[in-house]
């Protein structure tokens, strides 16, 4: 699929968003925001993904 | 009065220090950690950002897990309006597991301080919806009165402007957020010594929420042990009452005239 990771264009061999994750050596811990939604944890398994789906990957980093 | 039997409480939530400390602007994860530990802090505030594969170091939040003892508070910096803001406080939930959450928006990058009507908005809905909301505020009165009213759990009035170092500019005006507000007064931003934050202390203020003056410090571990102590001696100063501030010298040594020549 042809997705938008990041703000990045990614070309993904593939539908799992778990796959993706793994492709993408994300820790365990990252929230996953796919077109503006939060993608609970324990429904990452069971999510497919489609053209154009814009992914975010947060994590937590220093601030004030 | 030692800290032990003077908690800070904050939306049911009990804290021996009241130094809250930021994790921006540090060299590494490492010094970050040493001046946490230095701190004695309890609570601190970490930002939302994306992952990036190529520099995992800027992941904060594991080597945080690991400090069983501290509490985090997101922050929604990067947030425009109270919609952003609002989104951000529930992904940083989603990665922090943490109720806290500082709302923080502030659009202009050139001096970053907080518009007073979204960060109402923000707060007022993500107190709705159970969140132990902390905002981010000009230090005006009203405002703080007025988020009090729709649930904060505490309010932090800006002395300066964020990272400025330029210290206590708005002394007049947080004696007055202080006198009224039944929520902790917290002062976040601007402050660049220790003895600022001591005075912040001693005017009755509940805590501090420090990061650049830290973090930006020749030896920010040691910086840090230098705010714990001086946030401990203002809640003291405070505590013990200061003596009234008068007009005139009032002597401490007796008067009598026995040194004098003349009867």
């Amino acid at each position: 699929v042809e997705l938008n990771v990041n703000g990045e264009a990614c070309s993904f061999e593939g539908t799992s968003l778990q796959e993706l994750l793994e492709h993408l050596k994300a820790p365990p811990h990252v929230a996953v925001v796919i077109n503006g939604a939060v993608v609970p944890r324990d429904e990452r398994g069971q999510r497919v993904l489609t053209d154009r789906d814009e992914v975010d990957l947060l994590t937590l980093a220093g601030g004030g | 009065m030692t800290t032990a039997c003077d908690p800070l409480s904050i939306g049911g939530h009990s804290f021996g220090s009241r130094l809250i400390l930021g994790t921006g602007k540090f060299a590494d994860a490492q010094i970050m950690q040493r001046a946490l530990l230095a701190a004695g802090t309890e609570l601190v505030t970490v930002a939302l950002r994306r992952f990036n594969p190529r520099r995992p170091e800027e992941d904060l939040l594991s080597p945080l897990t690991t400090m069983k003892h501290i509490t985090l508070m997101p922050n929604t910096s990067g947030a425009r309006d109270a919609r952003e803001a609002i989104r951000a406080a529930h992904i940083a939930r989603e990665l922090s597991g943490s109720r806290f959450v500082k709302v923080e928006i502030h659009p202009n990058p050139h001096h970053l301080l907080p518009d007073a009507l979204e960060t109402f908005e923000a707060a007022r809905v993500l107190a709705g919806e159970g969140f132990v909301v902390l905002p981010y505020m000009p230090p005006d009165p009203v405002l703080a009165h007025r988020l009090e009213e729709v649930g904060c759990a505490a309010v932090m009035p800006l002395a300066s402007p964020i990272g400025s170092g330029q210290g206590l500019t708005c002394r007049a005006l947080l004696r007055l957020i202080v006198r009224d507000s039944s929520v902790p007064v917290i002062v976040d931003a601007g402050l660049r010594s220790p003895s600022e934050a001591a005075a912040c202390l001693e005017m009755g203020c509940d805590a501090v929420l420090i990061n650049s003056a830290v973090a930006a410090a020749g030896d920010p571990p040691a910086m840090a042990a230098a705010f714990a102590l001086a946030v401990r001696a203002g809640r003291a100063a405070f505590l013990a009452g200061l003596m009234p501030r008068g007009e005139e010298a009032v002597a401490t040594s007796p008067l009598t005239s026995f040194l004098s020549d003349t009867p």
